[in-house]
């Protein structure tokens, strides 16, 4: 699936900063970007995602003079999303280390107060299982079912093949799934 | 429990939406492009100093200055690519040319 802009639209931007040929761009990559940033920040942050997205259209923006068009435009600014994204992720790791209090709170479809309780202590288990993820691992999963995005968008938003995607997604369930195990959640 | 405990965590949590007038707020902090001098500002730069270095070439000065004031004009016409400089360029020139007429 290819999603590039026209690269003769991308040179002449390169050349001449034009904000009207920027906001075409925009308008193309903003979802894609906005999905990649919030699935790095997770479903417990996703306020964030669209300031970081923000930043990342200016950054890219101001960097424009800078791409010589080694690689495709789409490879450089999902790069840019994902670094900016992960140093956000950092930041709000020192200022909320733990997630799972905001898991808890979301708890829906239960019963009785018994299920509700139940789902909720698994809720922020497996929450917190996903939050030890490693980036790239938790990034794929949050994508896959948080977001619903195909795996073909995936591969594109992380650069990687599909089938690397599908083998990510594997790992990463399997993770969660040990560690609930270990804890007796499943 | 569930079955898949991933997608029941987080089927709950809906997914976030970029706000619908994203890329016009964004446009609006973008940097503004580094203002230059306009064109016609270059143009009217460029024929005053083009009209001032004949009137001093026509001008009943000692021959140096006025053939110095000669050679001016065509960089006075160069001053079209980059006028600051080369306006302060031509004035330095003059003042240190009157400064010495001056002298005599």
């Amino acid at each position: 699936m290819t999603v590039d802009l026209d690269r003769e639209l991308i040179a002449t931007l390169v050349r001449t900063s034009d904000a009207e040929l920027f906001r075409q761009l925009v308008e193309h990559y903003q979802d894609r970007v906005f999905r990649l940033v919030a699935s790095v920040l997770g479903p417990y942050s996703e306020a964030d995602a669209e300031e970081v997205t923000q930043e990342v259209f200016l950054r890219v923006y101001r960097q424009l003079k800078g791409f010589r068009g080694d690689s495709k435009f789409s490879t450089w600014l999902y790069r840019v999303a994902y670094r900016r994204a992960l140093d956000r992720k950092q930041l709000a790791r020192h200022r909320l280390p733990h997630a799972s209090d905001e898991a808890l709170v979301n708890v829906a479809g239960a019963d009785n107060p018994f299920e509700q309780a139940a789902r909720a202590q698994q809720g922020a288990r497996v929450a917190a299982c996903m939050e030890a993820l490693p980036d790239l691992y938790r990034t794929v999963l949050y994508l896959r079912y948080w977001l619903d995005c195909p795996v073909e968008e995936i591969a594109e938003l992380i650069q990687a093949p599909a089938g690397t995607v599908k083998s990510y997604l594997a790992r990463a369930r399997q993770r969660v799934e040990r560690e609930l195990e270990k804890s007796g959640h499943v | 429990m569930s079955r898949d405990p991933i997608r029941e965590t987080l089927a709950g949590r809906r997914p976030p939406r970029l706000s619908p007038h994203f890329a016009s707020r964004l446009l609006r902090t973008l940097p503004e492009p580094s203002r230059g001098v306009s064109a016609s500002t270059k143009a009217l730069s460029s024929a005053a100093l083009l009209a001032v270095s004949l009137l001093l070439a026509l001008a009943d000065w000692p021959s140096w200055l006025s053939a110095t004031a000669i050679l001016m004009s065509p960089l006075a016409a160069l001053a079209l690519l980059a006028p600051a400089r080369m306006a302060a360029g031509i004035a330095a020139v003059f003042v240190v040319l009157l400064r010495e007429e001056g002298r005599k």
